[in-house]
């Protein structure tokens, strides 16, 4: 058996189970079914590892379940930006790192040759040129590192570091880096700017924080690529809307990332060529996604995507070409409950606001997919007067649902009684 | 430029403290010890110190039972390119301008000129979003954030007037604490406690888009605020007790949705699971709402005043689904 390291190589494996402990917290390792129980014992061990002071663990009639447990209210970095900082290296990689870090100060500069003999000199550290070349040209494309010729030789060189660069904008940009690593894509990525300047966020926190979503931040690297390359890409889309989860191949051209500021979860929104339609893929679904060759017609339904979007309550176009008209009445008392007024205009989406007599108001959307609308809809239970679709479905639903919930909460005795008044 | 690399690797910084503290004095195993436990994770000295002392990692040379740095005054990492292309992309965000003037941006520009744009504004659309966000570019807005991003860190107090929900309008002495920002809302709040209940457990909430005046006093606070106990203390002691039905793929929905509560799932029966939701008063009517929006799906089992605000709405409800007849659609 291969020793345990709490480093790794590929971030997809881990990812999942990361999700797993997150989102759900009741699973236990009998739940953790595809993969082998040691692969489940390490991945466990692994995340209790990195994530020790968040992790909770209890012991119920499904056996041992592990779970994080994070309060969003409370935290002033993401936690999971951890599982980003556990990639594996080897021995030279850490060494060339700070013997170039060392050897390249004060604007010093070496060819690849002059490195070596220099790593052999101060640290007695023999390495092949070869290896030496290869790491510094990593390095000048990550940025850490310049190159540039002299005499036809390549000189290596540290790029100046952010305290000589811009020494007066620092502090404060430390502080918009604080808080931007908490509400801003790739946050992960401010948390490594935090780290190497030993910054630290004790001013922002962030009132709906659903820290799952960097998780996806590889998949969502990619997908930019591809929206700004303009290009058609594979995806692997594993579903879980059924009992056994499946893994799909998709062909699609990214257009848009929707968000969901009240989920926390992100979409991906493209038109795929072989049914002719605009779909959308939850990013925590992809698995895998690799760049094709660039889609000719982009700009052509990026500009019907536009098109589209005022009929798009959330991220459904529906399931056939037409649409659903909602109307919903409420009973508001103005003055006291202004605030659901402002709520109808601030959360309605594009949907129109009416007084109809004092006392109720209307709210009337058309919109692709009808059924978006529920939950909201049902955030107003209290006061709705009526319910209006132009859909069947919809109304039943509507008032199936209420009937259920109060039959649920022991009310069902109310309806009876108000209509024999 | 990848973003899944050891250069940003939790190893790496926990070694260039070592070497950063070991170039000053001789460290000892304790002190190693110390700064893995103190920066890395749960294993991680198992790992690196090995490395360190046995000299697979040629970076320290012992000194009887000590050791000192290889190096000698390393300097510090650039930003990389992935984090300038990050901060570039930043530059188009309102709030990300917000920190600064129009002449601090121009110096940050030209040094992250040459990297990428890792995003567009426009290539995300927030689509449940609530409109009437923050003015990030109101410059009494941009004044009033700037006080507070200074009074913050330094624990000054500050002279505030707004104008609260109710429309009334308060001035008061208060010690600001932290900023919090809600996506949804597209809103900053602040939370502070008033000079004169500086010991009080109820932190004040105040939209910062409400806020008309701000001036540093020249008072600081001294003592310890311990900001996360006191939000604890401010739980209900009760949590939230759902039944969670798995139908409309319901679990998932929940979880979640949810998930920036601290939460408690556990599993029931082979279809239903219950789920406890830690909350305080100020998160109340929002998580009662949010409840209610999975419809039957999610049965509310506690505690008693939660339950019975449930009950209350819904009764509402079906008087007036009954006295207008709309019950028999």
């Amino acid at each position: 058996m291969s020793e345990f390291q709490e480093l790794i190589k590929s971030f997809q494996k881990s990812r999942n189970y990361v999700r797993d402990f997150l989102i759900y917290g009741f699973k236990s390792r009998d739940d953790f079914s595809t993969k082998s129980g040691r692969t489940y014992d390490n991945e466990r061990r692994r995340i209790e590892s990195w994530l020790s002071e968040y992790i909770r663990t209890e012991y119920g009639l499904q056996g041992k379940t592990v779970s994080l447990a994070l309060d969003s209210n409370l935290l002033g970095t993401n936690p999971l930006y951890r599982v980003w900082k556990s990639k594996s290296f080897t021995d030279n990689d850490i060494m060339l790192h700070f013997f170039f870090l060392d050897l390249l100060k004060h604007g010093a500069s070496y060819t690849a040759d002059e490195l070596t003999d220099r790593i052999m000199e101060e640290y007695g550290v023999l390495f092949e040129t070869q290896l030496v070349r290869k790491k510094a040209n990593e390095y000048v494309k990550e940025g850490i590192l310049a190159s540039g010729r002299k005499n036809r030789r390549l000189f290596y060189s540290m790029n100046p570091e952010p305290a000589y660069v811009i020494p007066g904008i620092l502090p404060k940009l430390l502080k918009a880096v604080c808080f931007c690593q908490l509400a801003a894509p790739f946050g992960f990525i401010g948390s490594t700017i935090m780290d190497s300047q030993s910054a630290v966020n004790d001013i922002f926190l962030v009132k709906h924080g659903y820290y799952g979503f960097t998780l996806e931040d590889d998949i969502l690297f990619i997908l930019m690529k591809a929206i700004h390359e303009q290009r058609m890409i594979q995806l692997h889309n594993r579903s879980n809307k059924t009992v056994h989860t499946q893994e799909e191949k998709i062909f699609i051209v990214p257009l848009q990332i929707f968000v969901s500021t009240r989920t926390g979860r992100r979409f991906l929104c493209g038109y795929q060529p072989d049914n002719r339609r605009f779909s959308t893929l939850r990013l925590d679904q992809i698995q895998k996604a690799a760049l094709l060759e660039p889609f000719t017609d982009y700009a052509h339904f990026k500009d019907r995507l536009k098109d589209n979007l005022p009929f798009c309550f959330g991220v459904s176009f529906g399931a056939s070409h037409g649409t659903d008209t909602i109307r919903l009445t409420l009973s508001v008392r103005e003055g006291p409950e202004d605030y659901i007024i402002r709520r109808l205009e601030r959360e309605g989406r594009g949907g129109t606001v009416t007084r109809v007599e004092p006392d109720i108001w209307s709210y009337e959307i058309t919109v692709f997919d009808g059924n978006e609308l529920m939950p909201w809809i049902k955030t107003f239970i209290g006061r709705i007067l009526s319910f209006e679709s132009s859909s069947l479905f919809l109304r039943r639903k509507f008032y199936h649902d209420l009937k259920e919930m109060a039959a649920m909460y022991g009310l069902s005795d109310i309806l009876s009684e108000e209509t024999e008044r | 430029m990848e973003l899944f690399s050891e250069i940003y690797s939790c190893y790496y910084q926990i070694v260039e403290q070592i070497l950063k503290e070991a170039e000053k004095n001789p460290v000892t195993k304790k002190h190693i010890n110390q700064i893995c436990s103190d920066m890395g994770f749960a294993e991680s000295s198992l790992y690196i110190l090995p490395k360190l002392l046995n000299g697979e990692w040629k970076l320290l040379s012992s000194e009887g039972d000590s050791w000192r740095s290889r190096t000698s005054g390393l300097s510090a990492m650039p930003f990389t390119l992935l984090q300038r292309s990050w901060l570039k992309s930043l530059i188009q965000d309102e709030r990300f301008r917000l920190f600064f003037t129009e002449e601090e941006l121009q110096v940050l520009e030209p040094y992250v000129k040459d990297a990428e744009l890792l995003w567009n504004p426009g290539d995300f659309r927030c689509y449940d979003r609530y409109e009437g966000g923050d003015d990030y570019t109101d410059p009494a807005y941009r004044q009033h954030f700037r006080t507070l991003l200074t009074a913050i860190p330094r624990r000054q107090y500050v002279h505030i007037t707004y104008q609260s929900m109710k429309g009334n309008r308060i001035t008061h002495h208060y010690l600001p604490l932290k900023l919090e920002y809600s996506a949804k809302n597209d809103r900053f709040r602040l939370l502070a406690v008033p000079e004169n209940e500086r010991h009080s457990i109820y932190i004040r909430i105040i939209n910062l888009c409400g806020i008309t005046e701000t001036r540093l006093l020249p008072q600081y606070d001294r003592e310890d605020f311990d900001f996360e106990k006191v939000i604890r203390k401010s739980y209900y002691h009760e949590p939230v007790r759902l039944l969670i039905k798995n139908r409309r793929n319901a679990l998932e929905r929940t979880m979640l949705h949810f998930a920036n509560y601290e939460k408690r799932t556990r599993k029931i029966d082979e279809s239903t699971w219950e789920c406890l939701i830690y909350y305080n008063s100020s998160m109340e009517t929002e998580l009662l709402i949010e409840v209610l929006s999975f419809g039957p799906a999610v049965q509310v089992t506690g505690p008693e005043h939660f339950l019975a605000q449930v009950r209350e709405r819904l009764k509402r409800q079906m008087k007036l689904l009954s006295s207008t007849g709309s019950s028999r659609s």
